[in-house]
Parts: C-alpha cells; sequence; structure tokens
C-alpha cells in the first residue's frame, strides 16, 4: 500500500468519525459593529458558548449580554442598561439549524457554504432568521462563520431620538467559532 | 446680567467636566470594585443550577472571590481565561476572563487558585452533554 493511500485512509476514518458527534466551544465570538456618520461603535465577546451538532446540522449559541466589551465604559453601561437590559435579559440565544445538510460534508476536509435557518432572541424577542454561514472542516475541527444584519427595532430595542444619529438602525454581526470533539 | 454671566459659565464648564468623566471613566473591574461575596467555586454554580434568575439579580456585575482548583487556562489575542471545576454531578465550570495586565506567573492546572471577577451569569446546559458554565469577566489573581 502506498504512503497517500494510508493517508487518505486515515484522513477518511477520523471523517467518519466525526459524523453523529457533537462538536463545541465555549470560546466563541461574536460581535457587533454599528456605523453611522457621528459615531463608531464595536462591542465583542469572546466567550460564547456554541454546541453543534455535525449530523443533523442543530446548532445552538449562547452568549451573556454583560459580557460584550466596548472601548468606552459609558457605551457598555449603555448598552446593558438602556438598550437590552441585560439584568431582565442576560443572554442571546440562536436556536437553528444548517437548512441543506447536502451542502455540507463533514465527512471530508474542505470548505462549504450554507444557509442557517432558526430563532434568535435578544431582549427578550424571539425573531427567524436565515443567514449564509462558512464551514471549514478539518483537522478534527470545525471553524464556522457568518456575518449577518440585526434590527434593533425587530427586538424591541428602542433607541432615542437625540441618539438617532449615533447608532445604526441595523447593526452588522460577526459570530466565529473554531468547534472541537464534545468529549464526555 | 453680569452677575449671571459667570455662573452660566460655571455651570457650562461643570457640565463639560462631568461628560468629559463619564465618555473616559475606566471601565469597572475586580481590581476597582468592592468585593460582594465570597465562594467557592461549586457553591456558587450551585447556587445558579438551583435557581437561575435568583442568583442573577443577587451577582449580576458584583465582585465575586471565588476559589477553586484550575481546570484549563488560555491565553491568546483575545485575552487570558481561567477554568475553575465544581464538584457539581453535570460538570459545569466557573470561567474567569482576566483583565489585561501584566501577570508574573499563571498558575497551573489542578493548582488551587484565589480569584476575583465581576459576574456576568450563567448559561445552562440545554443539551445534557457539557455541563453549564458560570461567567465572571475583568478578573483578577488574588494568589
Amino acid at each position: 500500500m502506498n504512503k497517500s493511500l494510508i493517508i487518505f485512509c486515515i484522513v477518511v476514518l477520523s471523517s467518519f468519525q466525526m459524523m453523529g458527534q457533537k462538536f463545541f466551544t465555549r470560546n466563541g465570538h461574536l460581535g457587533f459593529f454599528s456605523k453611522t456618520n457621528m459615531e463608531d461603535i464595536k462591542a465583542s465577546n469572546e466567550s460564547v458558548t456554541y454546541i453543534m451538532d455535525l449530523s443533523t446540522g442543530e446548532i445552538n449559541i449562547s452568549a451573556l449580554q454583560t459580557n460584550f466589551q466596548f472601548e468606552k465604559a459609558l457605551m457598555q453601561e449603555h448598552y446593558n442598561e438602556n438598550y437590552v437590559e441585560s439584568s431582565k435579559f442576560p443572554k442571546a440565544i440562536f436556536k437553528g439549524k444548517i437548512d441543506d445538510m447536502s451542502k455540507v460534508n463533514f465527512k471530508m476536509e474542505g470548505v462549504y457554504n450554507a444557509k442557517v435557518s432558526g430563532n434568535l432572541e435578544i431582549h427578550g424577542v424571539t425573531k427567524p432568521y436565515s443567514v449564509d454561514a462558512v464551514f471549514k472542516v478539518g483537522g478534527g475541527h470545525v471553524l464556522a462563520e457568518t456575518n449577518f444584519k440585526v434590527k434593533c427595532a425587530d427586538h424591541n430595542i428602542k433607541i432615542e431620538s437625540s441618539l438617532k444619529n449615533n447608532i445604526a438602525e441595523s447593526i452588522d454581526v460577526n459570530a466565529k467559532a473554531d468547534l472541537t470533539e464534545l468529549k464526555k | 446680567m453680569k452677575k449671571i454671566a459667570p455662573i452660566v459659565f460655571f455651570v457650562i464648564l461643570l457640565g463639560l467636566g462631568f461628560a468629559y468623566y463619564q465618555w473616559n471613566k475606566p471601565k469597572k473591574s475586580a481590581a476597582s470594585e468592592e468585593v460582594f461575596a465570597h465562594r467557592n467555586a461549586t457553591d456558587l454554580y450551585m447556587e445558579f443550577t438551583s435557581d437561575p434568575t435568583g442568583a442573577f439579580q443577587i451577582y449580576n456585575q458584583r465582585n465575586i472571590e471565588v476559589r477553586g482548583v484550575m481546570d484549563a487556562f488560555s491565553k491568546d489575542s483575545l485575552g487570558t481565561k481561567l477554568t475553575l471545576r465544581t464538584e457539581s454531578a453535570d460538570g459545569g465550570i466557573v470561567t474567569i476572563t482576566l483583565v489585561d495586565e501584566m501577570i508574573a506567573s499563571f498558575p497551573v492546572i489542578g493548582d488551587s487558585v484565589h480569584i476575583r471577577g465581576l459576574c456576568a451569569g450563567y448559561i445552562p446546559d440545554d443539551t445534557g452533554l457539557l455541563g453549564g458554565e458560570v461567567q465572571l469577566n475583568q478578573g483578577i489573581i488574588v494568589n
């Protein structure tokens, strides 16, 4: 048996092992960016839990609102107290699924584009979302990433008229996670 | 009019000073806030699992001093994070993201550690596989 055939067999066998397993991280990223002529506001949370079932394509994401870090303490205070009201609604939660599992082959290393649909709960308001995501499979990892927009009004986040020019109506969101096998 | 002008000027100056302070005030951290409670990692975790809402109302953004055994440690461009194990049946953990500061020596896995952090809340384990997580941020290592 030549060397390349052995390597091929190892890759295929290890990839088969990935099916039916749950992959996860507790160090996922969730960031958002609001751009207006007056001000740019950026925040990120690097302690986001992502759990993904590779056999069904189900994805659960949970983030604590108070873990979003802003450049300025005042922005962070306003975000938690006035907008997402984190003492009442401490978490942002996404529960969804890859629409078409035939487009993603977790058995094989590669980069796959797929739509993920599900429900996003922010500020106690749950809305359906359908987003384009990229899954990079390889080396026992699944790197998942998506960019999408969230409208503040959709989640009943009210922005005072005096700050309408400072905060975008539609916020750019980036979600990114390096998932590894959940071993129990 | 001449008498009012200095008062108006003073009030405006005071307002500007307050606005400048508000805009530039430092972030809260475990180093600057008064300690609200001392807990071991298991007790803190169990309080959140038995009553997530009640515990969050008590500890939200409060500075908590926690003792526990370090289970994992990560340091990268995104920050430094310690994980403390608990004795809960579901394998739950307490994690602390440290403030950016120069730390001479970090504990190693298995070490008994003593840290402080601002409580960010609790992420339950809906899958039954992972165990829940109590998160603290802006933390410091006490010893």
